[in-house]
């Protein structure tokens, strides 16, 4: 195996290998794998073809935010495999390609950009008429990404839970562990969601300092331990949360292991106070060619040697805007990858111990310079200028480490109702009015230094305790104080794009929109980012404006040539991370009612239906004419199951004038032991349910209704009395009796048998 | 979305264990003096009023009361204390 | 490949100053309000008009709803609308110059029971004998046309049959509305954004101005065409109550598949349809919370049912992932058909309102009988049954089966 394997980090067991195949060749794994990981480690860098252009597309990010590793699996389609954990014996395929990944016959569509500008579909395709209907077919089979069968049915157990708990702490990073730990030392219901395997976040991955000579990587392992001791807090991995609701409703879906019962489940939790601490993901950078396979973010090469053990390439280019950039050239460097040079957008403010680390190790610090292009389907060389375009420098090599800086992850703020802002000293949009009982804390406010991420998040959960009643003022203001001394949110780069010269600069990977696609829909007027979205179809794809969601208003802003734009975020909708429809629907069982003569009925051959909240047989014969019942009805006689049927009991002093209103006639005429039969009108005067009365005592009733109305009677009596007062009493009796209609000529025979007397129509009148 | 509300019985419950039962109009208008505009009025219109408006809940699954409570269609949330609002 | 050939980038449509003067205004850039303005123009040759939209044209309805067209309605009065509004996309193709990515795909509405069967035949002469192609196909027929259905009897409401409606199918509802806004915009309306109506001006029972954020207009004309907030801003501002009930309308898609829903398949018993876009994602809805409100925040609660609902009806589906959810404004009438009226209560005063959950399918049809109520002041016959006075006078039409007023007497 082409492992790294000595060190501390890795979330793989090199020891343990999996086999799976891809396009029909064993391919060996490890446990701890995702899918996209163990073929990075085969030396696979094309993953799939593009949408629109077919362009080739490799690993980007680690997270799923584009669907550039969407892959078939075992003939689920869109399988993301960046976040899918491998098994042994999987199946995997590209999708969306004819041909290979590496040679697909329809790549040509690359070079006819030209012809499909912004808004393409909306203006051509239509002239002359006929020329539509036969388009739509091809543009049908064109799109899409994977394919299903129409017999297709996904196997495995799919479960629900809906936990309920005082505090609901999204994201298990740094930020989160210390908001749960906070909150749970205040003795509090926790419940703990990171959407990764493990919990640790971004000092997961991280040999650098954290305190006192521990490395990050050693003090998340520390949080974690003491989070599994706090018998208070429930954790959840590789449980991504996908819905926020009102009320603090929150849903996720939890993937489960080779030792859990299910393969998927389901989470809607009831909390009390929510701590967001999803922290960050990284915002693309905008170059020509930007989205090539060998182009990766800084996250995804680091995670990628230092949790997976996969050195990502023998020589690269960095091309950042942010520390973490500096760290991973350094760490990675220190594994064996070579590393020409590091470009970083910004002129200065970098850190000084990871400058001089750089020095130490021969690797050129390019301030104020930036990737321009990539060169090859796969890298082989990267153009790199400063940022005024003033040069250029050709670099070979077989990775390009690419990131314009940090983008927070604000999409639970957001569908949680959080006021968003654009700050002009992060670059960040960041919450200016959070709701209440809400909290955000760590990295995603802007933070980067890891006591004050941890100081946050003790805040955040201080904080959420006294939503529950657990006020400490004291604890509350130490932690404020705290925070305060600490080192506070760093000025984030805002440049959008590279010097740009070429048209395939791609601001969203998965609808193939370029950079030029969003001029040109400004230019036509579309000057809203949510019309842009909309008109170029940028951030409208599987990886939920993973991609575009920073870079397109930031872009937007920035090219819209009068002011009065301002710089606003694309609305952000559930489910934040697709869920499969089996999740949701989960283990949904359809529940019913039975009538007594349920079992008889089923044994006599009836065909079974669904009536409301009832099954009932609605026909014995062999077919839907159903003509020897009918006939044996209308000449001899038949027997009708009609338990369904509402049946109720009204009594009290004002019973007789709450039937008078409900129904069309006078009920005071029905005598003491008689019945009637009556109907009921809504208020505009339509009939809606039909039945009869009986008299059992003075304001004393027994009355029946519709099946379907069986279950809202009593509520709609109480609707239309609501204003008077009146005093009766009434029970709904329909689950207590069974009913049999008995019709046909012999119907009076049979009744004498059953009821052992002598029966007669004058004597029933 | 989601609608808690609270019933004057039961407590606060999730709202699709009760059945709205529309603008609090009154009680039905008086029948000596009924016209088809005054009937139609009380039946079919509405106020539809983006804001606060008093309105009926049925906690159906539940203990079966009807009651009014106020509640901002604007933002979905019961409002405890209207006039404070207003 | 002179199909291929697109002209220069020209805006769409033009930012200009509000006038002080208009000779209609119309309050709503959504797809009935730029389908009169675009009428106006075009037909009647009335440019001065105002289009007055508070979000952006497209924000509203018009861009959240999946499009679905059709004609086969209940009643009589209704069909003549939806059957020519069907027969307008083609049209409205060519006249706008604007590819509206009509797929005439046909709308299957599944039957569950027999009894649902009888009364679709109902329907279904009703149709026929109004022009408009409509039949009964059993389970089996369905299963040829839609190989993902499950015909099978282990499912809740097992399928018996189907109302095949093949002239039916979807469209691009963003293409629908900016076409209107391009041709409409070039033949001088002026459609303002951002701009909130505040108030409308009466004066002797006649419309005479209408305030905005950006300024007041001076108008004879006002129609309303405010979608969701209509039955709000006719209260508000006029005083007059409509029969609405404003809920919010759930939808979602899944992420982009090759070809597997060639048709548009809808089931009551479900309270679900799905239908394929042109991106391949499979778009799903129907269910609406029963409780009046103006937000548009979707719920846990439905995503969930429509999961339950579709891995009954197109199994397959349960090895896809939902991608988006969102939800939009309906105005619901009792009878499930529109308010169109005018020059009754104030003069100078129009509504094209209450269309609840329809309002897409017979835009432009309506758009263009609107344009000439208000260049004529006359009402033609085809929108006479859709005056608000049906309601006091008893003549509520049957959409539906039941009233859906969201009282308890539904």
């Amino acid at each position: 195996m082409n492992r790294l394997e000595k060190l501390p980090t890795l979330r793989i067991n090199p020891a343990h290998p999996i086999s799976f195949t891809y396009k029909n060749k064993t391919c060996q794994g490890v446990s701890g794998d995702t899918i996209a990981t163990a073929l990075y480690a085969n030396g696979i860098r094309i993953f799939s073809r593009s949408l629109k252009y077919h362009r080739p597309r490799g690993l980007y990010s680690l997270d799923g935010e584009s669907c550039n590793t969407f892959m078939e699996v075992d003939r689920i389609p869109n399988v993301c495999a960046e976040t899918t954990r491998l098994r042994d014996g999987m199946t995997v395929n590209a999708q969306n390609v004819k041909g290979t990944p590496e040679f697909d016959l329809l790549g040509f569509l690359d070079k006819l950009d030209w012809a499909m500008p912004a808004g393409f579909y909306y203006r051509s395709l239509h002239k002359p008429a006929w020329i539509w209907p036969i388009a739509l077919k091809q543009v049908r089979k064109a799109a899409g990404l994977g394919k299903i069968a129409p017999d297709f049915h996904i196997p495995g157990k799919y479960d629900e839970i809906y936990p309920q708990t005082d505090v609901c702490v999204i994201g298990g990073g740094a930020a989160g562990m210390s908001a749960a730990l906070a909150a749970a030392r205040q003795g509090l219901r926790v419940i703990l969601l990171e959407s990764r395997p493990w919990l640790g976040g971004f000092f997961d991955y991280r040999t650098v300092e954290y305190a006192g000579g521990v490395p990050l990587y050693r003090r998340a392992r520390d949080l974690v331990q003491q989070l599994e001791q706090t018998p208070n807090v429930r954790i959840f991995t590789h449980t991504a949360m996908i819905g926020a609701y009102h009320h603090n409703l929150i849903t996720a879906f939890q993937k489960g292991t080779e030792t859990d019962h299910f393969d998927e489940r389901y989470i809607e939790i009831q909390a009390q106070s929510i701590i967001v601490a999803t922290g960050c993901i990284e915002r693309p950078l905008l170059f020509e060619n930007n989205e090539r396979p060998g182009v990766i973010q800084i996250g995804c090469a680091h995670r990628l040697a230092y949790s997976f053990g996969v050195l990502p390439g023998k020589r690269a280019v960095f091309s950042v805007g942010h520390d973490l950039g500096i760290e991973a050239a350094i760490d990675l460097f220190d594994l064996g990858l070579e590393i020409p040079c590091l470009a970083d957008i910004r002129e200065d403010g970098q850190d000084a111990y990871l400058v001089a680390r750089l020095a130490e190790r021969n690797i050129p610090l390019l301030r104020g310079w930036i990737a321009v292009q990539a060169h090859g389907k796969t890298v082989k060389k990267a153009t790199l200028s400063p940022i005024d375009g003033s040069q250029q420098r050709d670099i070979e090599c077989d990775l390009l480490v690419a990131s314009a800086g940090m983008t927070p992850v604000t999409a639970p703020l957001s569908l949680l109702q959080a006021t968003l802002s654009f700050d002009d000293h992060t670059g960040f949009f960041l919450p200016i009015k959070l709701p209440p009982q809400v909290h955000a804390a760590g990295r995603l406010l802007g933070l980067t230094n890891s006591l004050s991420i941890e100081a946050s998040g003790r805040l955040a959960g201080i904080s959420a305790a006294a939503d529950c009643g657990r006020q400490d003022v004291s604890k509350l203001n130490e932690a404020r104080e705290e925070l305060s001394r600490l080192p506070g949110p760093q000025r984030g780069s805002k440049l959008v794009t590279a010097p740009l010269k070429g048209r395939k600069t791609f601001i969203c990977f998965d609808e193939d929109t370029t950079v030029k696609n969003i001029r040109q829909a400004i230019q036509m007027g579309f000057d809203e980012p949510e019309l842009v979205k909309r008109f170029t179809a940028a951030g409208t794809g599987p990886g939920q404006g993973g991609i575009p969601g920073h870079n397109l208003p930031l872009f937007i802003a920035q090219t819209n040539s009068d002011g009065d734009v301002k710089t606003k975020a694309t609305t952000v909708r559930a489910p934040l991370v697709p869920a499969f429809i089996a999740t949701y629907a989960a283990s949904k069982h359809d529940m019913c009612k039975r009538t007594p003569v349920h079992d008889m009925q089923e044994k006599a051959g009836g065909m079974m239906r669904r009536i409301g909240v009832w099954q009932r047989a609605r026909y014995f014969s062999q077919d839907l004419s159903c003509r020897e019942e009918i006939e044996n009805v209308r000449n001899n006689v038949g027997m009708l199951d009609a338990s369904t049927l509402g049946k109720f009991r009204i009594w009290g002093p004002d019973a007789l004038k709450a039937l008078q209103r409900m129904y069309v006639s006078d009920i005071s005429r029905v005598c003491e032991g008689k019945i009637k039969y009556s109907a009921m009108c809504n208020e505009d005067g339509c009939i809606i349910d039909d039945g009869v009365i009986v008299k059992r005592a003075e304001n004393d009733y027994y009355f029946t209704t519709s099946t379907g109305r069986a279950g809202s009677t009593v509520e709609w009596f109480r609707y239309h009395t609501r204003y008077d007062g009146w005093n009766f009493y009434m029970v709904n009796l329909t689950d207590v009796f069974g009913v049999i209609n008995l019709a046909g000529p012999n119907a009076l025979r049979v009744l004498e048998k059953v009821a052992d007397t002598y029966l007669s129509n004058e004597a029933l009148a | 979305m989601s609608l808690i509300i609270r019933c004057p019985i039961c407590g606060k419950r999730s709202a699709y264990e009760f059945r709205y039962g529309g603008e609090d109009k009154g009680p039905r208008p008086d029948e000596d003096s009924l016209t088809p505009e005054s009937w139609c009025d009380y039946v079919h219109m509405n106020q539809c009023v983006a804001g606060i408006q008093k309105e009926w809940w049925c906690h159906r699954d539940g203990c079966g009361l009807w009651f009014t409570i106020h509640r901002d269609t604007i933002n979905n949330l019961e409002v405890q204390h209207p006039e404070a609002q207003s | 490949m002179g199909f291929l050939m697109l002209k220069k980038n020209k805006r769409f449509w033009q930012r200009v100053a509000l006038q002080s003067h208009y000779d209609a205004v119309i309050i709503g850039g959504g797809l009935h309000g730029l389908a009169t303005a675009y009428f106006l123009a075009r037909q009647h040759g009335m440019t001065n008009v105002a289009v007055v939209e508070k979000e952006y044209i497209g924000f509203g309805g018009a861009g959240r709803n999946t499009a679905i067209v059709r004609a086969n309605q209940r009643t009589p009065e209704n069909i003549p609308l939806y059957r020519e509004a069907l027969e307008l996309w083609p049209v409205l193709t060519e006249e706008l110059d604007f590819n509206l990515m009509f797929n005439n795909c046909g709308n299957l509405n599944l039957m569950h029971s027999e009894a649902a069967m009888n009364a679709a035949r109902m329907n279904v002469a009703t149709a026929q004998f109004h022009g408009v192609e409509s039949h009964l196909i059993d389970a089996r027929q369905c299963k040829e046309l839609v190989p993902a259905l499950n015909i099978s009897e282990d499912i809740t409401f097992p399928i018996i049959g189907a109302m095949y409606h093949p002239p039916g199918g979807i469209l691009r509802h963003d293409a629908v509305v900016w076409g209107l806004a391009k041709s409409a915009s070039r033949l001088g309306v002026h459609i303002h954004q951002h701009t909130e109506t505040t108030s409308i001006g009466v004066e002797n029972h006649k419309i005479v101005s209408v305030d905005t954020n950006r300024g007041k207009i001076y108008t004879p004309r006002v129609l309303l065409a405010a979608g969701g907030y209509s039955a709000a801003i006719s209260y508000a501002m006029l005083g007059i109550k409509l029969p609405i009930s404003v809920l919010t309308i759930q939808a979602m898609v899944t992420q982009p598949l090759k070809p597997i829903l060639d048709h548009v398949v809808s089931s009551g018993a479900y309270h679900a349809y799905a239908n394929q876009t042109l991106k391949g994602e499979i778009a799903t809805g129907a269910h609406m919370d029963p409780w009046p409100n103006y937000t548009t925040h979707t719920t846990a609660y439905y995503i969930k049912h429509q999961a339950e609902a579709l891995a009954e009806l197109l199994p397959c589906l349960r090895g896809v992932k939902f991608m988006r959810h969102w939800a939009g404004l309906a105005d619901m009438t009792p009878d499930m058909a529109p308010i169109l009226d005018g020059n009754d209560l104030i003069e100078g005063y129009y509504m094209d309102c209450g269309w609840g959950y329809f309002g897409f399918k017979s835009c432009a049809a309506t758009g263009k009988y609107m344009a000439q109520f208000m260049a004529s002041g006359q009402c033609s016959d085809i929108l006479k049954p859709f005056a608000l006075r049906r309601f006091a006078q008893h003549r509520l039409m049957g959409e539906t089966a039941a009233l859906v007023n969201y009282s308890p007497d539904n």
